[in-house]
């Protein structure tokens, strides 16, 4: 079994591997991504009489920016739901279906070596660019629960992106429910705001949602600005909502296969 | 017992359809109508392990139905179905794994991918094992002449070249059932008959059985039976031998006269061609050798003729325009 799953993983791996020239161009964009929210942060710093905001300096705050573009293409997968609507809407799902494998996990694993190949080619180097400008706690531990955070990221994100993406069986168009997943992913994830600097009880209502740990909490640890028990409590939200959402994506699926007539005769 | 592959008894299918009025307004297209259209309806039939069976019909016949309900994509609304003994849509991947499914040209293929990552990723999936792969693979790339193509990107192969390798992708572990859905379209004229000759091969050697639906009438020839679905029902069921039978007491005689004619062919038989001075008959057999008929092929300005049998893409077109009127 494990090797069929193993399978479905490279051949993921493999299908990225073909657009490598993409992810160099998508490693220069994201670079460049991390200035724009650098630009806005540097003017709220100027202009305020304090060093330290939410206990970011300003440089810290620059690297908390670089951190978040280097995780986002690696911690979650939109992609998901978009081909889930292509197979279903394009009748493609056949092939899948004629396969010893069962739906939901030829999409996940497939997922899975996507995201390794972008987490390999654009977030390792990424990484390592901003290693040497400095203010990263890169202690076993840290670097220990930051994969910890991203994988669970990714198995909350992609059972999500699942659902979403078999709405498309009863909707022609699901391109702007995926882009609002994805703005709420940058919004309440901590892509425009580091999440410390919210008020107690929207932190609180943050802190309860899988979104954090996709890019808030990975780039506070390596930044060594969240105790052991956040991180613990994050990761233990996460895995809160990868159960249920992984029995309802099961479930959920199980439904939709009967109504999948649309393939065409 | 019999060994079956496949069992179907009294298979229905129906499908949410809608339909709008031609030239309906736009209120009129919000309302439009949900009606059942029926696909299948009680079709029934039973394969044995190892036979070739093809799988004909007009469009819109519920071939491509028929085949997704046996390789448990679609369940079927009533009756039962039974491939090597499993009920396909309930037990899909237990089935999977003895299935072989040919879908248009590259459907198992990687479009960026050459098509050997295609084939090492059904050696996984399928759990083939290294020497076993190795063996087969090399038997397919030779036979089907693939050898220095199938390191190649896919979207870079000719339209067959792709259809060849999806075949083998479908095929490399060696599934006891293989669902082959107009296997030759796009293929040249010797990778077609290598293609043939394969499906051949691979039922003597291995029992396996094929499920073949096309419109390629020499597709035909490597099946043994004949299945034809019209409007969801099964309208034939027998041998091919038994098919080309069925309007066997019909030649055609092909005339080849001196000029433009000017006689009454349709006293000798019936017209069914014309070009320049050739005149095509469809005569019975009986009638060939009437006095009248002599006549006809000894006067002078006749200057050749030849005799065939009807092939049996007339046959088949005989057999829909048949169904066709006892439709009206």
């Amino acid at each position: 079994m494990i090797d069929r799953y193993a399978a479905v993983l490279i051949i993921g791996f493999k299908q990225q591997l073909a657009y490598k020239k993409d992810y160099f161009i998508s490693l220069g964009f994201r670079i460049f991504a991390s200035f724009i929210m650098i630009a806005v942060w540097t003017a709220v710093y100027l202009n305020s009489s304090v060093s330290s905001i939410g206990g970011l300096t300003l440089p810290q705050m620059y690297i908390y920016f670089f951190l978040i573009n280097a995780i986002a293409i690696a911690s979650w997968n939109e992609t998901v739901a978009e081909n889930i609507q292509d197979d279903i809407q394009n009748g493609t799902i056949t092939t899948a279906l004629v396969k010893p494998v069962a739906y939901t996990a030829q999409v996940f694993f497939s997922s899975l070596g996507n995201n390794s190949f972008a987490g390999l080619a654009v977030t390792v180097p990424f990484l390592i660019l901003i290693s040497f400008i400095g203010h990263l706690v890169l202690t076993l531990q840290s670097v220990a629960f930051f994969l910890m955070e991203i994988v669970l990221s990714f198995i909350v994100s992609t059972f999500i992106f699942f659902l979403i993406g078999t709405l498309a069986i009863y909707l022609t168009n699901i391109w702007g429910i995926i882009a609002v997943t994805e703005s709420l992913y940058m919004l309440l994830g901590g892509g425009v705001v580091p999440l410390n600097l919210l008020p107690p009880w929207a932190g609180g209502i943050f802190a309860a949602l899988p979104m954090q740990l996709s890019l808030y909490t990975p780039a506070a640890t390596l930044l060594g600005i969240v105790s052991t028990g956040e991180i613990v409590q994050s990761l233990l939200v996460g895995v809160a909502w990868a159960v249920p959402l992984f029995i309802l994506s099961v479930l959920v699926w199980s439904r939709v296969r009967g109504k999948i007539t649309s393939v065409g005769g | 017992m019999e060994d079956y592959a496949i069992e179907v008894e009294n298979v229905s299918k129906w499908f949410k359809a809608h339909e709008v009025k031609r030239s309906g307004s736009f209120v009129t297209r919000l309302m439009r109508k949900t009606y059942l259209k029926r696909a299948l309806s009680d079709v029934s039939f039973t394969v044995k392990a190892g036979e070739i069976v093809a799988l004909l019909g007009r469009n819109g016949s519920g071939k491509s139905t028929l085949i997704k309900i046996l390789s448990g994509i679609l369940h079927a609304d009533s009756g039962k179905v039974r491939a090597l003994g499993f009920e396909p849509w309930t037990q899909r991947i237990q089935l999977a794994q003895q299935l072989g499914v040919v879908l248009g040209a590259h459907g198992q293929l990687f479009w960026n991918l050459p098509a050997v990552d295609a084939f090492e990723y059904m050696k996984g999936i399928y759990g083939i094992g290294q020497k076993e792969y190795d063996r087969r693979l090399k038997y397919f790339l030779k036979i089907l002449d693939l050898e220095h193509v199938y390191n190649r990107q896919v979207r870079t192969m000719s339209l067959g070249e792709q259809m060849k390798c999806n075949f083998v992708a479908s095929v490399l572990h060696n599934p006891k059932i293989v669902f082959l859905d107009e296997p030759t379209i796009g293929v040249d004229l010797p990778s077609k008959i290598a293609l043939r000759k394969t499906v051949g091969e691979l039922q003597a050697r291995y029992k396996t059985t094929f499920i073949l639906t096309t419109h390629i009438v020499e597709d035909i020839g490597i099946a043994q039976r004949v299945i034809l679905l019209s409007r969801g029902k099964v309208v034939f069921d027998d041998t091919r031998p038994k098919l080309e039978a069925m309007f066997g007491d019909k030649r055609h005689v092909e005339l080849h006269l001196t000029e433009p004619a000017k006689i009454n062919f349709g006293a000798y038989g019936r017209v069914i061609g014309r070009e320049g001075t050739m005149v095509r008959l469809e005569v019975s057999k009986g009638a060939l050798k009437s006095k009248k008929f002599l006549s006809l092929l000894n006067r002078k300005d006749v200057l050749d003729y030849r005799v065939a049998e009807p092939g049996l893409n007339f046959i088949l077109n005989k057999f829909y325009a048949k169904l066709d009127r006892e439709k009206r």
